[in-house]
């Protein structure tokens, strides 16, 4: 069975840039690696030379006239953001 | 007559108007909304607003449709500019789209008219609906029970009669699944057919919009509706729309029904099987013929969609970053960790569950064992799916192992709960159409749905034969008790 330690865990959180605190490392821990253990059943299937499917069948490249078009406003889309001033959103500094 | 029909018959002769039916809709949901919760957020003065425009259309003769005036709620993962989405997430508690999804557009090119946002599994992951943030929804058959899920607010809405028919989302299952625990019509098209744009993403590869319906009837009239190309969804393909009415009330004599045994038996509830074969049964007395089929990489479905979902989610839900949307922390150091606190603080369990998933099957040394791996069972699945077309026209299938659970039962259990995936989620792995209608109630009272899978782009097909088995049988006339239906 899949074995995830709290270090991977802690590795994949912060690279799905998750804020865990230890007790839910260990608990996310131990529900992923059940969850992984059931997956792995895809080990018995022998998939020699089986080309990945990334989507359902029939993508093609779409063409389209290259034409001017209204976009949504910038200003409407600001008015989402949580902080913002002037027409920039704002992050802590970025830059010491 | 279908309901739609039927309302149209009234509304076009002038015994009814869409005002007086959006306001008995309107009064319905103040009555039975706080008992059942379907609806995150009703839009009574909205949907007023377009009753009026409607029924002024029609006074005027001018552009109606099948859909002017029919009052329908839309899952809260779909943008309605004008109303929030919140995808049941705290993380976008605030949050107001800036257009209308395409599908939303159409239906309001039509004339209909929207109710409200429907509540969901939050960011459309879960077979329960009890992952809303905003708290779970009832089975209108026995509020004990589970709606299903993932769009079981819209399932419990058209069940209760709170709303004419709905759209919802499916990406494993979450259109089929609710609306066969909820005992009504849920259609899946095929991946494609339906314009993504506006649908918050869960899993790009797998998403579909569809219409959740009291009767095949009406799936065809709001599929007509929202089918075709859409010049800002490239998936969503550009090839002419048939008409999906043309074949309801054709005879379904000849026509081939694949029987997969890995559908039945092992994992499949007793009175469930012993249903769907007497439907079977049934299909066949209506001239049918059915063909023994085998399906065999079923059992891999929900493995492989539990890696290829999840990690497709973890990358389209790293958009949520608390800058420019959506909820932000109010603590914080620097832009790292105000990420990691708004996510956090914003995602419920079963979608930081899927986030972890996603992320370690996409991550560096394990991409190959996991997420390759499932792309190529999910090349296996389809190809089974191809092979069994070649034999027959559609395949017949329960929709779910079991009738609906119990509320909490498996809450604590997240494998249990994706195992009510487990006969809907490999039609989107293959991308194919899928249709779940009413087809009895177990000891309980509980409704057990019938799927239909059809070939790609073959709705026309699926929904005769849908159409075929709902006209001679009376499932879809029994509604849950205690909402005053029909009275």
């Amino acid at each position: 069975m899949a074995t995830i330690t709290a270090e991977t865990l802690q590795h994949i959180a912060a690279l799905a840039r998750l804020g865990l605190s230890p007790a839910q490392c260990a608990h996310y821990a131990e529900e992923c690696a059940h969850i992984l253990a059931f997956v792995e059943q895809l080990n018995g299937v022998d998939t020699t030379g089986i080309t990945p499917m990334d989507h359902a069948d029939h993508l093609e490249t779409v063409w389209r006239e290259d034409r001017l078009a209204p976009s949504t406003q910038a200003d409407a889309i600001l008015e989402g953001a949580p902080e913002r001033e002037h027409r920039f959103f704002i992050v802590p500094q970025v830059i010491a | 007559m279908s309901r739609i029909r039927t309302l149209q018959k009234q509304l076009a002769a002038g015994t009814l108007t869409s005002v007086a039916l959006t306001e008995r809709y309107l009064a319905r949901i103040r009555e039975y909304n706080p008992g059942l919760h379907a609806y995150l957020h009703t839009a009574e003065a909205f949907a007023l607003e377009l009753a009026h425009r409607a029924d002024e259309r029609r006074r005027n003769d001018r552009d109606v449709t099948p859909l002017t005036g029919i009052p329908l709620s839309i899952k809260d993962v779909m943008h309605v500019h004008g109303l929030p989405t919140t995808c049941a997430s705290k993380i976008l508690e605030h949050f107001h789209p800036t257009y209308h999804a395409t599908t939303v557009a159409r239906l309001l090119d039509a004339g209909a008219v929207i109710l409200g946002k429907t509540n969901m599994d939050e960011f459309a992951m879960g077979a329960s609906n009890e992952h809303s943030a905003y708290g779970a929804v009832r089975n209108p058959w026995d509020p004990a029970r589970i709606p299903g899920g993932s769009s079981g607010g819209s399932a419990a809405a058209v069940s209760a009669d709170l709303c004419v028919a709905s759209l919802g989302s499916d990406t494993g299952g979450s259109i089929r699944q609710p609306a066969a625990f909820c005992g009504i019509v849920g259609l899946k098209p095929t991946y494609g057919r339906v314009s993504r744009y506006g649908l918050v993403a869960f899993a790009s590869s797998l998403d579909q919009i569809g219409p959740m319906t009291q009767s095949v009837e009406d799936a065809a009239l709001i599929l007509q509706q929202i089918a075709g190309h859409d010049p800002a969804d490239s998936t969503a393909r550009n090839i002419p729309v048939p008409d999906f009415s043309a074949r309801l009330g054709d005879e379904i004599a000849g026509v081939r029904i694949g029987i997969p045994e890995e559908y039945f038996g092992e994992g499949i509830d007793a009175p469930v099987e012993a249903t769907v074969r007497t439907a079977i049964a049934h299909l066949e007395s209506l001239g049918a013929t059915t063909v023994k089929i085998h399906l065999p990489h079923t059992r891999y479905a929900v493995p492989c969609y539990y890696i290829i979902a999840p990690a497709e989610a973890s990358a389209n839900l790293a958009r949520y970053d608390g800058v420019r949307f959506g909820h932000r922390a109010a603590a914080r150091g620097n832009l790292h960790d105000l990420y990691c606190a708004s996510r956090s603080e914003g995602f419920g369990p079963e979608v930081t569950r899927r986030i972890m998933i996603g992320t370690y099957v996409l991550s560096s040394g394990y991409y190959d064992a996991y997420y390759k791996k499932a792309q190529q069972v999910r090349t296996l699945i389809a190809r089974d799916f191809a092979e069994a077309f070649t034999q027959v026209d559609v395949i017949c299938t329960p929709t779910t192992p079991h009738v609906a659970f119990r509320a909490g039962e498996r809450l604590d259990d997240p494998l249990q709960m994706y195992l009510a995936d487990i006969c809907t989620s490999s039609c989107n792995l293959a991308g194919l159409p899928g249709i779940s209608v009413p087809c009895g109630v177990n000891a309980d009272g509980m409704p057990i749905g019938l799927q239909l899978l059809g070939r790609p782009m073959d709705e026309v097909t699926l929904l005769q034969v849908a159409y075929a088995y709902e006209q001679s049988t009376s499932w879809h006339r029994h509604h849950p008790p205690h909402y005053g239906i029909g009275a």
